[in-house]
């Protein structure tokens, strides 16, 4: 619950470089980012060992926000779960719980096609918001890059 | 009179700030501006200078490495002139320059007060910024993330005191390299050593708020 109230916060005083012309600086965050901030979908942890789950690590220098995205796929390359762990700003916090949500039963092929940018639109960021979903995806194309090498590396046993 | 003005500052040093000459906004005269902020005819305040860094608007020479308690007297120095409460009883004009030299002060004081704020103005001025996609290992990351979740574990006043002094030695030992590498002027260091200072920085906020929550007091 604290780590809530000031990571939310961090984010009232970030917004207020959004506002369009708006003399009221207020956090008018879009309510899809409230929810998945108040009730955040698919946190926690897989088996990093696991060789069908694929772990990806990033981290966003300009505001020391750092997420951790798994996927679990099956046999058929089909994406069966799927966690997260974001410790950062509301906005990246809901950017990687919608991600986790969106590649669930997706084929790899599939959640590589997954853009920042369809996030973005979800959640309605606000331009100085983007970056946070651009961590999003990056987290995603890294856990399914970690899992293709695991893969290769088993068949190469 | 003024080479003598000039040679004793040289020598004394006792002025704090340079000297301009200008002339007035509102009364017109040439004067000799040598506390930075008042002209010496009609006393009316003066904008700040244009394209003056922080530190030249605090009186200080630029160095990271600065001294906080000077820092907070020449702060406090500078608001007893021209804190807007000042001005309550003077035209518009002047009202506004109080405003806008009052929190333009306010800024600068902020933005070096911090070390990680101060750095990342410091590289700023020499023209570079932490760009989105700095590379980071993945083994700084990981320990990154261990320590988030630590804090956010942490369940007794003792572990998190434990884990809040921990992160003030490391941030203590960034600081000393980012001191040294502005020495050495190496910036591609110093946007290394900014990025993990940016880290543990945001770590320690989650501390201290930890600590505020738990009605820790110290």
């Amino acid at each position: 619950m604290s780590t809530i109230a000031s990571n939310l916060r961090r984010c009232v005083s970030l917004k207020a470089f959004g506002g369009l012309g708006n003399n009221i600086q207020t956090a008018s965050y879009h309510a899809n980012v409230i929810d998945h901030y108040e009730n955040p979908r698919n946190v926690g942890s897989l088996d990093k060992k696991d060789k069908n789950v694929g772990t990806g690590l990033v981290g966003a220098p300009a505001c020391g926000d750092v997420m951790k995205l798994q996927i679990k796929v099956d046999k058929n390359g089909k994406i069966i779960d799927a966690k997260f762990k974001t410790f950062g700003c509301g906005s990246a916090i809901a950017s990687s719980s919608l991600a986790t949500e969106w590649v669930k039963g997706k084929t790899i092929d599939e959640a590589l096609k997954l853009k920042n940018t369809d996030i973005a639109k979800e959640l309605s960021l606000p331009p100085v918001k983007l970056h946070c979903s651009m961590l999003a995806e990056d987290a995603i194309k890294a856990a399914l890059s970690d899992y293709r090498i695991k893969q290769q590396s088993t068949k190469k046993d | 009179m003024n080479l003598r003005y000039l040679f004793y500052n040289a020598i004394f040093n006792k002025v704090p700030y340079h000297i301009r000459f200008i002339s007035c906004w509102s009364c017109g005269q040439d004067f000799k501006l040598d506390s930075n902020l008042f002209c010496s005819n009609c006393n009316s305040l003066q904008k700040p200078e244009e394209n003056k860094n922080y530190f030249n608007i605090m009186g200080l020479q630029e160095s990271y490495d600065i001294d906080d308690t000077e820092l907070a007297k020449k702060y406090k120095e500078l608001q007893k002139y021209l804190h807007p409460d000042k001005f309550a009883n003077k035209n518009k004009t002047e009202q506004e320059i109080s405003e806008k030299y009052s929190s333009l002060v306010n800024e600068a004081y902020k933005t070096l007060q911090e070390p990680l704020a101060r750095g990342i103005y410091m590289l700023k001025l020499r023209g570079k910024d932490i760009p989105e996609n700095t590379e980071i290992d993945e083994e700084f990351l990981m320990e990154i993330m261990e320590k988030n979740e630590e804090v956010e574990n942490a369940e007794t006043q003792d572990e998190i005191m434990k884990l809040n002094e921990e992160n003030k030695s490391v941030l203590k030992v960034l600081q000393n390299q980012i001191s040294k590498a502005f020495f050495d002027g190496d910036l591609v260091q110093l946007v290394k050593l900014l990025s993990r200072m940016k880290y543990y920085t945001s770590i320690d906020n989650q501390i201290q708020a930890v600590i505020r929550n738990k009605g820790i007091i110290r």
